[in-house]
């Protein structure tokens, strides 16, 4: 993942595995609302479609009724409030989520865009292998994968094992890579570094100021969900549970999540201090 | 920084207008938000600035008092302004509550 400012908006660039994961999470959330929706909606056909009204109670699921707290500590002040706003709070998040699983599903699922990042892959890995241009033929180019020419040499096992061997490899790359990235380097270093990042994070968006709050939100609200189930689990504080989690992923998830949040906050606050000149004499 | 530093501050942002001098029969009502371990403090700096349309250092303040405090409260009005407030806080994920402005708090 990396964030940069591009003309006054913000370009995000992901791993194909990082928008996957993403997508899937998002969709998750997504039947987590609408399920709820479907089950505390009014019985009367006319008011279920309105984004007005709500149930009387908190929901049940912890991570639901994370994202729908009480207005109030008054219990029945908080209840009127609820019958009063909660549709109108979930359809604001399912809004939220459409548009952010647009954005990335068009960029996850266009044929031509996955065929021109895998067409771009190859030629760039048979570059490396071979410097000297004359000695890939087109032929060669066009075939399925590289380990065409080994299968008569080798077994299944053996190429299986290799292809295992080059993630590691490329794994271990990006490990470099991370640390690079943690000390200051030259120009040269950092165009070299730059055209990495372009070739492996392969799905760029760009987000509007406006586009990129919503992202924070719903990545916020995936957050927030994540560590209630977290919690859920254990029966922990927070810092507890995250280490005592039996998923370590999600642990990871959530960590990932708020690295991006926070350079999103980041990245907003910055830009609005350079553009707003906020008087602190004026009243709210 | 200092936290009475830190409630100064914000007491003279929450008391920039009064309902009171306004509408002298109505309620006046307060709007709180209250901490929790998961939100970023950088995602509550900038929902503050951008719905309270305060500065970095106000808001980084009313973030600390949340943090060290439990709560701060951010805002007061009239009821139907903190219902609203209420409401899009909630839709940033944050945990807020309102509610009527203690007699003899002034």
């Amino acid at each position: 993942m990396e964030l940069a400012s591009h003309n006054q908006q913000l370009r995000l660039r992901l791993m194909r595995e990082e928008a996957e994961l993403l997508s899937s999470l998002f969709t998750q959330l997504s039947l987590l609302f609408e399920s709820y929706s479907e089950d505390s909606a009014s019985a009367d056909p006319l008011f279920a479609g309105l984004d007005f009204g709500g149930s009387a109670h908190a929901p049940q699921d912890p991570a639901l009724a994370r994202m729908l707290p009480e207005f109030s500590e008054n219990s029945n002040y908080a209840q009127m409030m609820r019958m009063l706003y909660e549709n109108s709070i979930i359809a604001q998040h399912r809004e939220n989520l459409t548009l952010v699983m647009e954005q990335l599903n068009a960029h996850l699922f266009s044929d031509e865009h996955l065929q021109a990042n895998i067409d771009k892959l190859r030629k760039d890995a048979f570059e490396q292998i071979l410097p000297n241009e004359n000695i890939v033929n087109d032929e060669a180019l066009n075939e399925d994968t590289p380990y065409v020419e080994l299968e008569d040499l080798l077994t299944a096992e053996e190429i299986a094992e290799l292809k295992e061997f080059e993630l590691e490899a490329a794994n271990e790359d990006i490990k470099e890579l991370n640390q690079l990235m943690l000390k200051r380097y030259s120009a040269k270093e950092a165009a070299d570094i730059a055209d990495l990042i372009e070739v492996s994070h392969p799905i760029t968006l760009i987000l509007s100021h406006t586009e990129a709050l919503i992202w924070a939100k719903v990545t916020n609200m995936m957050r927030l969900s994540i560590a209630e189930r977290i919690m859920e689990e254990t029966g922990q504080e927070l810092k507890q549970a995250l280490k005592e989690t039996a998923e370590p992923a999600h642990g990871v998830v959530f960590e990932w999540l708020g690295l991006f949040i926070d350079a999103v906050s980041q990245a907003l606050i910055s830009f609005r201090n350079e553009t707003h000149i906020v008087s602190e004499s004026e009243p709210l | 920084m200092a936290m009475a530093q830190v409630q100064k501050l914000s007491r003279k942002r929450v008391r920039g207008i009064t309902v009171q001098n306004m509408f002298p029969n109505s309620q006046e009502w307060q709007v709180s938000v209250l901490n929790d371990d998961v939100n970023l403090a950088s995602f509550v700096v900038l929902m503050l600035m951008r719905e309270l349309g305060i500065s970095q250092e106000s808001a980084t303040c009313l973030t600390l008092q949340i943090d060290e405090l439990g709560g701060a409260t951010v805002f007061t009005g009239l009821e139907d302004s903190c219902q609203a407030l209420v409401k899009t806080f909630h839709s940033y994920g944050l945990q807020a509550i309102m509610e009527p402005v203690p007699q003899g708090a002034n």
